[in-house]
């Protein structure tokens, strides 16, 4: 048995995050297992953002470890980092460098085999092959935010983490976004941040709901529903 | 290994790319550095005993302020179009990343510097371009790139990275500057019996020591 199916894809094991001057996260006990999308819910300064950047390995926790298929991300082989594809609030792309030269960059860091194919492969996913040899510097924030999903996923990742994918995208997009990770990423372990609701849950397979005062529940989305009918009745 | 260093050229070689599409750091860097040398070329007094002196003295002047502009500008390049942590997602170890960012720093000083000496040979009418001033110039430029680079990489981070920077670089990279500036007006002159030799190997040996202790602290450098 692979590790990725004998630990589950994300253990937070007693997480804190404290800032200078705030709590971003305090006492996270969390585990998602293989295959289970996460919407994670909460008002601003939730710790929604940190939770997924320390996760995601770009951040380390105050207290706590985070496993990622067993293993603590933070004491990890950077090779462990391939399994992670990861976008934040910034799209992560040179912006005088082209779509294409940017995804070939990280395909390469990533190690993609025939990085090239892989490009065309996902642009067609995104419908984003007429931006690819374009500059960043002159693209719209939703079609960056639509190349920025495109990197993320260019090594094919077992985990997904998406803090605010929807931010900014138009319906159009936002349906092509919704069709993408509800089809052709169907068996990936998908952690994701959102405002719009609505949009994310039928997406999901789980719901995390964070509170400013850091308390943290988490539900599947049939007791969210229930939750949500039980509030309004 | 292999796979290490492709890491180490993909980072250095982006830098690179970058650069080449907008020419922002070169251009700047040398209209100031050349304007330097020219101001302080007719400036100066020329005096036959003083002008070895002066030569070095100016040169490396020059250097260390290309090389602050270099180092800081390749990380502010970085950090405002894409974060660091851009680079820390991909599966690449820190130091790769570390050592990546000072080849690309290197070859642009590598550049500017072979603009710089020329142009120094002509105006101060001193013969820079020897194997012996190359070898002086190579090994301290190692050196005060490799310090640049990660106090550019902790800087940069910070809110006043404007004034982080030369507070943390310039008294670091003194030492090794000025021995470069002993090292250069010795082989310009050979009168004074130094062993050049030696001072390449001073040179080398700080060179070394400063490159692999800050592919160490990188990587804590870059943490947060």
């Amino acid at each position: 048995m692979t590790n990725q199916f004998k630990y589950a894809a994300i253990e937070c094991d007693n997480v804190s995050k404290h800032y200078i001057s705030e709590r971003a996260l305090d006492h996270l006990d969390i585990s998602i297992k293989t295959g289970e999308r996460l919407l994670v819910i909460g008002p601003n300064g939730s710790g929604k953002s940190t939770l997924i950047n320390v996760i995601g390995g770009l951040i380390r926790p105050t207290k706590g470890i985070i496993r990622i298929h067993g293993v603590d991300i933070h004491k990890s082989n950077p090779e462990h980092r391939k399994t992670i594809g990861i976008l934040t609030h910034r799209p992560f792309l040179y912006e005088d460098f082209t779509g294409r030269e940017n995804l070939t960059f990280f395909g390469k860091l990533f190690n993609v085999p025939n990085v090239s194919y892989r490009i065309e492969e996902i642009a067609d996913l995104f419908t984003i092959s007429h931006l690819l040899d374009r500059r960043v510097s002159l693209l719209s924030h939703g079609n960056r935010k639509r190349l920025g999903m495109a990197r993320t996923i260019i090594h094919d990742p077992n985990v997904i983490l998406l803090d605010e994918p929807d931010s900014g995208l138009d319906t159009h997009s936002l349906d092509e976004l919704a069709r993408t990770l509800g089809q052709t990423l169907q068996s990936k372990t998908i952690v994701l941040t959102s405002h719009n609701v609505d949009w994310a849950l039928p997406l999901v397979t789980d719901v995390l709901q964070l509170s400013t005062r850091q308390e943290a529940l988490k539900i599947s989305i049939q007791e969210y529903h229930s939750l949500h009918e039980l509030r309004k009745s | 290994m292999k796979t290490y260093l492709t890491q180490v050229w993909d980072i250095s070689y982006k830098d690179i790319r970058l650069e080449m599409r907008t020419r922002q750091m070169a251009v700047s860097v040398l209209v100031i550095v050349i304007a330097l040398m020219i101001v302080t070329n007719l400036a100066i007094p020329k005096s036959v005993d003083a002008t070895f002196t002066t030569t070095a003295t100016v040169i490396w002047l020059c250097i260390l302020i290309a090389s602050f502009m270099v180092v800081m500008r390749n990380f502010v390049i970085e950090y405002d179009q894409i974060g660091f942590h851009g680079l820390i997602m991909c599966p690449v170890p820190r130091d790769a990343i570390y050592l990546g960012k000072v080849v690309s720093n290197l070859i642009f000083l590598l550049v500017i510097e072979s603009i710089l000496f020329p142009l120094s040979s002509i105006l101060f009418d001193v013969p820079l371009l020897t194997p012996t001033v190359a070898a002086i110039t190579g090994m301290a430029t190692i050196g005060i790139v490799a310090a640049g680079t990660l106090f550019a990489a902790i800087s940069v981070n910070t809110k006043a990275r404007e004034i982080m920077l030369p507070v943390l670089f310039f008294p670091a990279v003194i030492p090794i500057v000025l021995a470069a500036v002993d090292a250069t007006q010795n082989a310009l002159n050979p009168s004074y019996g130094a062993n050049i030799l030696e001072d390449i190997g001073v040179l080398a040996a700080l060179s070394l020591a400063i490159i692999a202790t800050s592919a160490i602290l990188f990587n804590f450098a870059v943490d947060e």
